[in-house]
């Protein structure tokens, strides 16, 4: 009797953690170098940038990217932009020790579940009506919504579980990765561009089907430009799109009004197939902004292909992380007005 | 006579009520159903016909998620209006 009371101690802890702050920080503030420490169970190698005496891992946000960055848009005050990096590694450390608790506080449950199952199929010897009746509120703990974005999807206990333990990553949680900076980006106009981000969903949608170019364009147009005003139509500096290829990796594509560029982003090196999918959606967006936006001219440029940005580390499944962290760096600011 | 016509217009109204639905997934399936029905049990009508989990299809209107909450009268839909069923898109790393 004591060691149920124990437990429901843990599950009441759980509750109360706050899901939407924790999602947050794991999906845009150092996750990647929240997953690594995890799954290496040791201090990521810090390395580079270690003038002032404190040193940066290579995936603290922005410090890799700074060189590609470099490439395209040129430098401009490097020492006010690594204090704010270090302002944010900070952030980062502290929370870690909340990503670490939570992990532990997850698997005690995985735990705790994992006795009951076992009580469960004990009891049903004696017991079997009842047995076979408590088996349907288990599979509802395991899918307990966590938090539900803008759209409508929702986030389940075991995607958290995934960001932090280096698995496939689900479109739900990029969704909502995507959500968050837009409201930051929203928050700070002084700090960043004005950009619009195209939902996940809607790309899938228009990159699979097989119905005319002109119509897509209409139904992806209608929906990113939806909550947009005439004037943020013409104002807007980036459209950010991410690209499921196969069910197995995303891309990033970035289309910059102002330098009237469409780039392809790759976390890793590029392949035929990634480009193939880009066009397409390359074929649907120059439809989408003569009629939206009446801007020809993005159409007339051919695509930068680049595998200048930073690369994912081998064997870590987070390149959709890796663009989350691309778009914020490059909808900054203080890097590309030079 | 008043008795004919009000039957006649139960049917009538009755005609409107119904609507055909197209899901494009996988296949497409056109369904005939109540403007009051539950979208929840149109999606597992459409999920246990293929032996999958209700969570596996995310059932999209023009570029929006449907809730499962939501009856076609909500959600404004007319007659013939298509419903998109797109999987869950995973991903991580290149698979070669």
């Amino acid at each position: 009797m004591s060691k149920v009371s124990h437990h429901f101690d843990d599950l009441s802890q759980l509750g109360a953690i706050d899901w939407t702050s924790v999602i947050k920080d794991l999906i845009l503030f150092g996750l990647i170098e929240i997953a690594e420490c995890l799954r290496s169970e040791k201090p990521v190698q810090a390395k580079r940038y270690d003038k002032s005496g404190e040193c940066y891992s290579p995936y603290v946000k922005g410090a890799v990217a700074y060189q590609f960055k470099r490439k395209f848009y040129g430098t401009k005050n490097m020492c006010a932009i690594y204090a704010q990096m270090r302002t944010e590694l900070e952030e980062v450390k502290k929370r870690l020790v909340i990503a670490e608790n939570l992990l532990n506080l997850l698997l005690k449950q995985e735990d705790i579940a994992n006795k009951e199952n076992d009580k469960g199929e004990e009891g049903d010897d004696g017991e079997e009506v009842e047995g076979l009746w408590e088996e349907e509120p288990r599979t509802e703990k395991k899918r307990e919504v966590v938090y539900i974005n803008e759209h409508g999807g929702s986030i389940i206990r075991s995607h958290v579980h995934d960001l932090l333990i280096n698995q496939m990553i689900v479109d739900d949680i990029i969704d909502d990765g995507q959500e968050f900076l837009i409201n930051n980006w929203r928050e700070h106009p002084e700090r960043y561009h004005k950009c619009l981000i195209s939902s996940i969903m809607i790309v899938g949608m228009c990159i699979t089907s097989p119905s005319p170019f002109h119509e897509l364009a209409s139904t992806a147009g209608s929906q990113i430009f939806e909550e947009n005003s005439d004037k943020e139509k013409k104002e807007f500096r980036f459209l950010f799109t991410i690209i499921n290829l196969d069910n197995a990796y995303w891309h990033l594509v970035v289309v910059d009004m102002e330098k009237k560029v469409l780039m392809h982003l790759n976390s890793i090196k590029c392949n035929a197939k990634y480009k193939a999918s880009a066009r397409k959606w390359q074929k649907i967006i120059n439809p989408m902004f003569h009629i939206f936006c009446d801007k020809k001219e993005v159409m007339k440029r051919d695509m930068v292909e680049t595998d200048e940005c930073p690369s994912q580390p081998s064997g870590s499944l987070d390149c959709s992380l890796c663009y989350l962290k691309y778009m914020n760096f490059l909808a900054r600011k203080d890097m590309l007005d030079h | 006579m008043s008795a004919v016509t009000a039957k006649e217009d139960r049917k009538r109204s009755d005609r409107s009520s119904r609507i055909n639905i197209k899901i494009d997934g996988c296949d497409s399936v056109t369904v005939r159903v109540k403007r009051s029905i539950k979208m929840k049990d149109l999606m597992k009508a459409y999920t246990d016909r293929r032996s999958v989990g209700i969570d596996t299809f995310e059932f999209l209107l023009d570029g929006h998620r449907i809730q499962g909450q939501q009856t076609p009268d909500e959600l404004e839909m007319k007659d013939g209006d298509e419903i998109d069923a797109m999987v869950h898109g995973h991903g991580g790393s290149a698979i070669w």
